[in-house]
C-alpha cells in the first residue's frame, strides 16, 4: 500500500484551508467536506473515468495565480497546498453548459419517470443552475428493450455516463449488458431483448443516475420516494445481513433499496434482497389465529388472543416439561429467545436437521478460535488469495461473490500502485494490469459464476472435496506426501499450493450448503495453515444457511436440532406439545411426519401457511420481517437490528405473542424463572434487556441499536419524509375523519413525518436524503468520508470478536451415506431465486427461476444410459420426482445435482442422500 | 412613562368609549340607506372573478384521453395533503391514475395543485357550491372529478411532448422528436 495514503494534505477550496486524505482525488475530497459539486460518471465504488465533464473546477498554480485552469475534479489527485475554486465563473459556467448540452436530447418525461423525485440528473441540473432549454432542434429517441421482469428500460433518458456497463460488466462480471452503436448514437442494452442474467442487475436502477434502468417491480405499483414510509431493515434471504431500506405505502411494501453499510453491503445488494419482498404483501398470508380443538376435523378462525389462550391451556394441561419449542434460523434472536424462555432451555431445539446442527456448532467453534478471524464483506475485498470450498457463492451468499470478485483485482491494484496509479483511476488500472487477477481457487461440485475470475476451478464430489481440502492444508504446512490421493487430485493440490505461495492476506471461504461438517472443519485447518504460512491471522468466512443461523447457534450452543427432538419425542411417554416458530418441518428432515405423529398438539407461529401449519392444531399468524423489529446475527457474527416499516395489516409480532403466552401461563400458576421474566416484558426494549442479561456474546445487546427512548431534539426519528403527501386523503374513502397516527412503543422510529431528517444514528436511517440531494447519491452527506463509515459510526455489533473460544457441542455423528445397488449420490444445486418459500412468492423472481433440471456428468450419464434432455425419475425412500436431465461436463463425476426448489418433492434438507435414478420411458402417442 | 391619573384623563376614557360606540351605531344605521352587498343567492348568482378558484376537476387531452399521468406532484404540492392517488399503467406504457381522491373537506382551494401539475390535468373551476349535509360526501373520487373536456389549455397534450411511446404514438412520433436512432447505421 502507498505509504502516503494515511497522511493528510492541506488544500484550499475557494480560499478556505481544509485537511484531506492524501491519495484521493479532488471530487472525493470536496464531497467529503460536504461541498456540493455535480458529477455523473464517477461512482464511489467504481472509481473515476472523467468522461462526463460535470465535475469541472478551477485549479490555480499558487496564491498569486488569478486565472487558473479548468480540471476535472474526479481525475485530479489532491496535493499539498493545492488551490481550487468550485465557484469560479469559468468552471461553474462550464458545468452549466455541460448540463445544457446533456439535456438538449433529454426527454420531457419526468412526470412519468420512475426516477422522478429521486433523480441524480434532476439534482445535478438544479445544482449547476441550468433552467431553460434553449436548443430548438429535435430530440434523439431510442427504442427500448424488454429486459425481463425486474429491470425496466427507457433509453431516451440516457446521458451516456457509462456507469451501467461499468457496474454490470466491470464490477459485477455480467456479460449481457453492453454498449452498442457508435459516436453520439451509443446504446446501453442487450444484443437482443431478454432477461438480464446478472444476479445484481437490480442495482442498475440505483447506479444509473437517470431513469433509463428503473425498478420494474416498483413501477408496477409505483410510489414516489417522498411518499414512502421507510424503515431500516436487514435482508432476511441469506446469512450476510445486507442492510436494506424498505418503503411502504397504504399497507403494502412497495420497494427495497440498498442501505449503505461500509463493512457489509456497501452500495450494492443482490436481486433476491431487492425483489424478494412480495411475501409480505401476499394474499396467502395467515390472518389472526386458527384452532382445531381435539377431536375436530377442521380448524376454526379466532382472534389472536383466543388462539394464544388456547395454547396457554394446552401448556397448563400438559405441564411445562412436556412442551417443546422449535426455533428458526429465519426468525430473529428475540423471537427465538422468547420461545426458548417460554419452553425452557432444555426443551428448546433449533429448526434445522442433524447436519446443519453439527455445522452450526463447528462454525461457532472455528470462528471463535484465537487465531481465526472472520472478515466482513468489505474486508474480503482486501484478500489477495481466496480458496472457496464447497459453496456456490452466487446462489448461497451472492453479495459475498461480489466481494470475492473485487478481491480478485488486488493483484492489479498492487501492480498499478507500484507505478503510482491510484486505485480510483479506473481505466489506467485496467489497462496497466490487463487481465491479471489475484489467485482465486474454486472447489465446487459444478461450474459456478465465479469460474471466470478463478485461477483454478476444480469440480469435485463432496468426499473428494474433503480429501482435497485436507491435502492442501497439510501441503501448505509442508507435511503432504501425496499418499491417498489420485494423481489428478495430487496435481491440483500442487497447482493450488503454487498459486497460494506468495499470499499475504489469504482467505478461505466455505459454508453450510455442502451439508458437510467435515468440510467446515477442514476449511478451518486450511485457513490456519495459510495464516501460518503468510504470518498473519487466519481469515475464514462461512456462508451459513439462513439470515439468523448464527444468532440461533449462539442461543442454542448445545446444537440441539430437529432430529434430536424427533428422537426425544419417540422416547417420551407422556403426551407432549410442540411450538414451532416460522419453520416448515417437512422441508427440513425426513423425520417430520414421524415427529408430528408423536405429538398431541402442534402449535405453529408463522406468517405463511406451510405443510407444517396444515398439520398443526393451532396456528398463530405473525408479522413479517417488515412489520416487526428484531435482530439478525450475520455470518461474521454481526448483530444488526431491523425495524417495522408499517403495522397496517394488524399481524402481531411473534415475540409479543410469546410474551402474552408467558403472561397467560404465569397467571395460570405456572412460574419458572424464565417464563416470569418473559411475562414481565411489555416492550421490545424489555426483551432486549433480557437477552443482554444472558451475558457472554449477548452482553452488548443493547448497543446494537438505540433504544425506543432515543430522541433527537425531543422527537423520534421519522419514518416518513417531510414532504409525504396525502395524509388527509389516503384513507378518506373509508372515513373522512383522519385516524390518529399509530404509536410505536418498541423503537425510536415514529410513524410520522415530524422530526429531523439529519444527524440520525446509523442504525436508524430509514432512507437517505439531504437538501438538494434527493437520490441515493445523498449518501455522501452521511459518510465520514467517501466509502468510509457513516457519521453515526457503524451500525451493529460484532459478537464473536471478544468471545472466548466456544467448545464443540457433543452431537451425534451423522451416519455416512452408503450407496445401494443402482443408487447414486445426490446433492443440492442451489438456485438463488427458488430455494425458499419466501422468495417463491415473488412473481418477478419466479420468472427468473429457469434452471429446473437434474444435472449429471456425461460419463456418469453414459454409464446410466441417459442422455441430455431425458425425463428422469429420482426416487428417495417413498418420494419420487420427475424432472428433465441436463448433461453438464462441469459436474463432478458420480454425482447427481438436484435443484433446490421450495416445495419440490425432495427438499434440500433431505440431501445429500443416496437416490435411485431412472429414465422415464416416453409414451409414444 | 408617566402614569396619567388626573380627572381629565378619566373623562377622556369615558368619552372615548362612548364616542366609538356612537360612531359604530351611526355607521351601521347609515347602511340602511346604501345598496346591499349581499345578493339573493341562489336566485341571483354572485359575480365571480375570472380567476376565482373553486371545485377541482381532472381534464382530458384533445384526443379525449385522461390527462393525469399520476405523477403525484399535485399531491406533494398540496398544503393540506388532501390529494391521494395511485399510478397504474396500461399495456402501451401510458401512466394514469388507478384511483384519484380529493378530500374537499380539507381543500383550501389554494390552487397549488394546479400550479404543480405538469400536464394541465388538474384544474380549479368556478364552482363553489360544495355544501353537503354529510362530511363524508366531500370526498371525491376520480369518477367525480373527471370531466369530458380539456378545460384550460385546450391544445396541450403531455404525451405529444414526453418522448415516451404510448398507444397511438410510436417512439419519435411526438413533437420535436427525431426518428429513433438506428444503431446498425454507420453513416456519419
Ligand atoms: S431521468 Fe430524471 S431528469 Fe430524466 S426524465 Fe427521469 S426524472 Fe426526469
Ligand atoms: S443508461 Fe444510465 S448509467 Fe448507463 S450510460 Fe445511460 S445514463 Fe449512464
Ligand atoms: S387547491 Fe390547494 S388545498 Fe385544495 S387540493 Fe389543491 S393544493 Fe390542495
Ligand atoms: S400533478 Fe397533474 S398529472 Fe400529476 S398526478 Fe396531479 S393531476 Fe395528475
Ligand atoms: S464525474 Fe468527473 S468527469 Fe464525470
Amino acid at each position: 500500500m502507498n505509504a502516503t495514503i494515511d497522511n493528510l494534505v492541506t488544500i484550499y477550496i475557494d480560499g478556505s484551508a481544509y485537511q484531506v486524505k492524501a491519495g484521493g482525488h479532488l471530487l472525493e475530497a470536496c464531497l467529503g467536506l460536504a461541498q456540493d459539486l455535480p458529477y455523473f460518471c464517477w461512482h464511489p465504488a467504481l472509481g473515476s473515468v472523467g468522461s462526463c465533464r460535470q465535475c469541472a473546477v478551477q485549479l490555480y498554480q499558487d496564491a498569486e495565480d488569478q486565472r487558473g485552469r479548468m480540471v476535472m475534479a474526479c481525475m485530479t489527485p489532491v496535493a499539498e497546498g493545492m488551490r481550487v475554486s468550485l465557484s469560479a465563473p469559468m468552471a461553474s459556467e462550464f458545468r452549466q453548459q455541460c448540463i445544457e448540452v446533456t439535456m438538449a436530447n433529454h426527454p420531457h418525461d419526468c412526470p412519468v419517470c420512475e426516477e422522478g423525485g429521486e433523480c441524480h440528473l434532476q439534482d445535478m441540473t438544479l445544482q449547476s443552475g441550468h433552467t431553460q432549454r434553449r436548443h430548438k432542434g429535435h430530440k434523439k429517441t431510442y427504442h427500448n428493450q424488454d429486459l425481463g421482469p425486474c429491470v425496466g428500460h427507457e433509453m431516451n433518458r440516457c446521458i451516456s455516463c457509462y456507469r451501467c456497463v461499468r457496474f454490470y460488466q466491470d464490477y459485477a462480471g455480467g456479460d449481457d449488458l453492453v454498449v452498442l452503436g457508435s459516436r453520439e448514437n451509443v446504446y446501453f442494452g442487450r444484443h437482443q431483448d431478454g432477461c438480464l442474467t446478472s444476479h445484481f442487475s437490480g442495482n442498475l436502477s440505483e447506479v444509473c443516475p437517470t431513469g433509463v434502468f428503473y425498478d420494474k417491480v416498483v413501477s408496477d405499483s409505483y410510489t414516489r420516494k417522498w411518499d414512502l414510509q421507510s424503515a431500516p431493515s436487514i435482508c432476511s434471504h441469506c446469512s450476510l445481513g445486507c442492510n436494506l431500506s424498505v418503503g411502504e405505502r397504504q399497507g403494502q411494501v412497495k420497494r427495497v433499496t440498498n442501505r449503505y453499510h461500509s463493512q457489509v453491503n456497501g452500495y450494492f445488494i443482490c436481486d433476491k434482497g431487492r425483489y424478494g419482498f412480495a411475501h409480505s404483501n401476499s394474499d396467502q398470508r395467515l390472518y389472526q389465529a386458527q384452532v382445531q380443538p381435539l377431536g375436530d376435523t377442521e380448524k376454526v378462525s379466532c382472534d389472536t388472543l383466543h388462539g394464544l389462550d388456547y395454547v396457554a391451556q394446552i401448556m397448563t394441561e400438559l405441564g411445562a416439561e412436556n412442551v417443546f419449542g422449535l426455533g428458526s434460523p429465519r426468525a430473529s434472536v428475540e423471537e427465538n429467545f422468547a420461545l426458548q424462555s417460554l419452553v425452557g432451555k432444555a426443551n428448546f431445539y433449533a429448526g434445522h436437521n442433524a447436519a446443519q446442527g453439527v455445522i452450526q456448532t463447528q462454525v461457532l467453534h472455528q470462528l471463535t478460535q484465537p487465531n481465526i478471524y472472520t472478515p466482513s464483506l468489505k474486508q474480503i475485498e482486501q484478500a489477495d488469495a481466496i480458496v472457496i470450498i464447497g459453496e456456490d457463492l452466487l446462489h448461497t451468499a451472492p453479495r459475498m461473490a461480489l466481494s470475492v470478485r473485487q478481491a480478485s483485482r488486488n493483484l492489479g491494484f498492487a501492480k498499478a500502485a507500484a507505478i503510482g496509479i491510484p486505485k480510483w483511476q479506473d481505466e489506467p488500472v485496467r489497462i496497466h494490469t490487463q487481465n491479471q487477477l489475484s489467485p482465486v481457487i474454486s472447489v465446487t461440485s459444478a461450474a459456478t459464476d465465479l469460474d471466470d475470475i478463478s485461477s483454478q476451478c476444480i469440480h469435485l464430489a463432496p468426499s473428494d472435496m474433503c480429501n482435497f481440502a485436507g491435502a492442501l492444508a497439510s501441503a501448505v504446512e509442508g507435511q503432504f506426501d501425496g499418499s491417498g490421493l489420485s494423481a489428478e487430485l495430487n496435481e491440483q493440490v500442487q497447482h493450488s499450493l503454487a498459486l497460494l505461495a506468495g499470499a499475504k492476506r489469504p482467505l478461505v471461504i466455505s459454508g453450510a450448503s455442502s451439508q458437510s461438517p467435515e468440510l467446515i472443519d477442514l476449511a478451518a485447518q486450511l485457513a490456519l495453515a495459510l495464516g501460518r504460512q503468510s504470518g498473519s491471522e487466519a481469515w475464514l468466512s462461512y456462508a451459513l444457511e439462513a439470515a439468523n443461523s448464527m444468532g440461533l447457534g449462539l442461543l442454542n450452543k448445545d446444537a440441539k436440532h430437529m432430529d434430536d427432538l424427533a428422537l426425544r419425542l419417540q422416547q417420551q411417554t407422556t403426551p407432549s406439545a410442540l411450538i414451532v416458530l416460522q419453520t416448515d418441518l417437512f422441508s427440513l428432515s425426513t423425520q417430520a411426519q414421524a415427529l408430528c405423529e408423536n405429538l398431541r398438539h402442534l402449535v405453529v407461529l408463522d406468517q405463511l401457511p406451510s405443510a407444517t401449519s396444515e398439520h398443526a392444531d393451532v396456528v398463530i399468524a405473525c408479522a413479517s420481517v417488515f412489520e416487526t423489529e428484531g435482530t439478525y446475527v450475520n455470518n461474521e457474527g454481526r448483530a444488526q437490528r431491523f425495524f417495522s416499516v408499517h403495522d397496517k395489516l394488524g399481524r402481531p409480532d411473534a415475540w409479543r405473542s410469546l410474551t402474552h403466552l408467558a403472561t397467560m401461563v404465569t397467571q395460570a400458576g405456572h412460574r419458572s424463572d424464565t417464563i416470569t421474566q418473559l411475562a414481565s416484558c411489555t416492550k421490545f426494549d424489555d426483551l432486549c434487556d433480557l437477552v443482554s442479561q444472558q451475558g457472554g456474546e449477548f452482553a452488548h445487546w443493547c448497543d446494537v441499536a438505540p433504544s425506543a427512548g432515543f430522541r433527537i431534539a425531543g422527537m423520534k426519528v421519522p419514518r416518513q419524509t417531510h414532504r409525504a403527501s396525502g395524509r388527509t386523503s389516503l384513507y378518506a374513502d373509508e372515513n373522512v375523519s383522519e385516524a390518529k397516527q399509530p404509536e410505536d412503543v418498541d423503537s425510536a422510529l415514529g410513524f410520522t413525518m415530524e422530526g429531523t431528517p439529519i444527524n440520525k444514528p446509523s442504525a436508524l436511517i430509514p432512507q437517505v436524503w439531504s437538501p438538494g440531494w434527493n437520490s441515493n447519491e445523498a449518501i455522501n452527506k452521511f459518510q465520514q468520508e467517501i466509502n468510509g463509515p457513516l457519521k453515526g459510526g457503524e451500525a451493529g455489533v460484532r459478537l464473536l470478536d471478544t468471545s472466548p473460544s466456544l467448545p464443540l457441542a457433543e452431537v451425534a455423528v451423522i451416519p455416512s451415506i452408503t450407496l445401494g445397488a443402482g443408487q447414486i449420490l445426490a446433492h443440492t444445486q442451489n438456485h438463488l431465486f427458488a430455494s425458499d418459500r419466501v422468495s417463491s412468492l415473488s412473481s418477478a423472481l419466479k420468472q427468473r427461476n429457469t434452471a429446473i433440471s437434474a444435472r449429471l456428468h456425461p460419463d456418469t450419464a453414459a454409464i446410466m444410459g441417459l442422455v441430455d434432455g431425458d425425463e428422469v425419475c429420482v426416487a428417495l425412500a417413498q418420494t419420487q420426482w420427475l424432472l428433465p436431465l441436463t448433461v453438464d461436463a462441469s459436474v463432478a463425476v458420480d454425482l447427481l445435482l438436484l435443484p433446490n426448489q421450495y416445495q419440490a418433492p425432495i427438499s434440500a434438507g433431505h440431501l445429500p442422500a443416496a437416490v435411485s435414478l431412472s429414465a422415464v420411458t416416453q409414451e409414444v402417442n | 412613562m408617566k402614569q396619567k391619573t388626573g380627572l381629565g384623563h378619566y373623562i377622556y376614557i369615558v368619552w372615548d368609549y362612548f364616542y366609538s360606540n356612537i360612531v359604530t351605531l351611526v355607521k351601521v344605521a347609515s347602511h340602511t340607506f346604501t345598496k346591499a352587498d349581499t345578493v339573493e343567492y341562489p336566485e341571483q348568482m354572485p359575480y365571480l372573478a375570472p380567476r376565482f378558484r373553486g371545485r377541482i376537476v381532472l381534464t382530458r387531452d384533445p384526443t379525449g384521453e385522461e390527462r393525469c399521468v399520476a405523477c403525484n406532484l399535485c399531491a406533494s404540492a398540496c398544503p393540506t395533503d388532501c390529494i391521494s392517488l395511485q399510478k397504474t399503467e396500461d399495456e402501451s406504457g401510458r401512466w394514469s391514475a388507478e384511483y384519484f381522491r380529493i378530500n374537499f373537506s380539507r381543500c383550501v382551494f389554494c390552487g397549488m395543485c394546479e400550479e404543480a401539475c405538469p400536464t394541465y390535468a388538474i384544474q380549479l373551476t368556478q364552482d363553489f357550491e360544495l355544501a353537503e349535509y354529510e362530511r363524508q360526501n366531500m370526498v371525491y373520487e376520480k369518477q367525480h372529478l373527471l370531466i369530458d373536456g380539456p378545460g384550460k389549455h385546450p391544445d396541450y397534450s403531455f404525451y405529444e411532448l414526453s418522448g415516451k411511446a404510448v398507444s397511438g404514438r410510436a417512439k419519435g412520433a411526438g413533437t420535436q422528436e427525431a426518428e429513433p436512432v438506428n444503431l446498425k447505421s454507420l453513416l456519419p
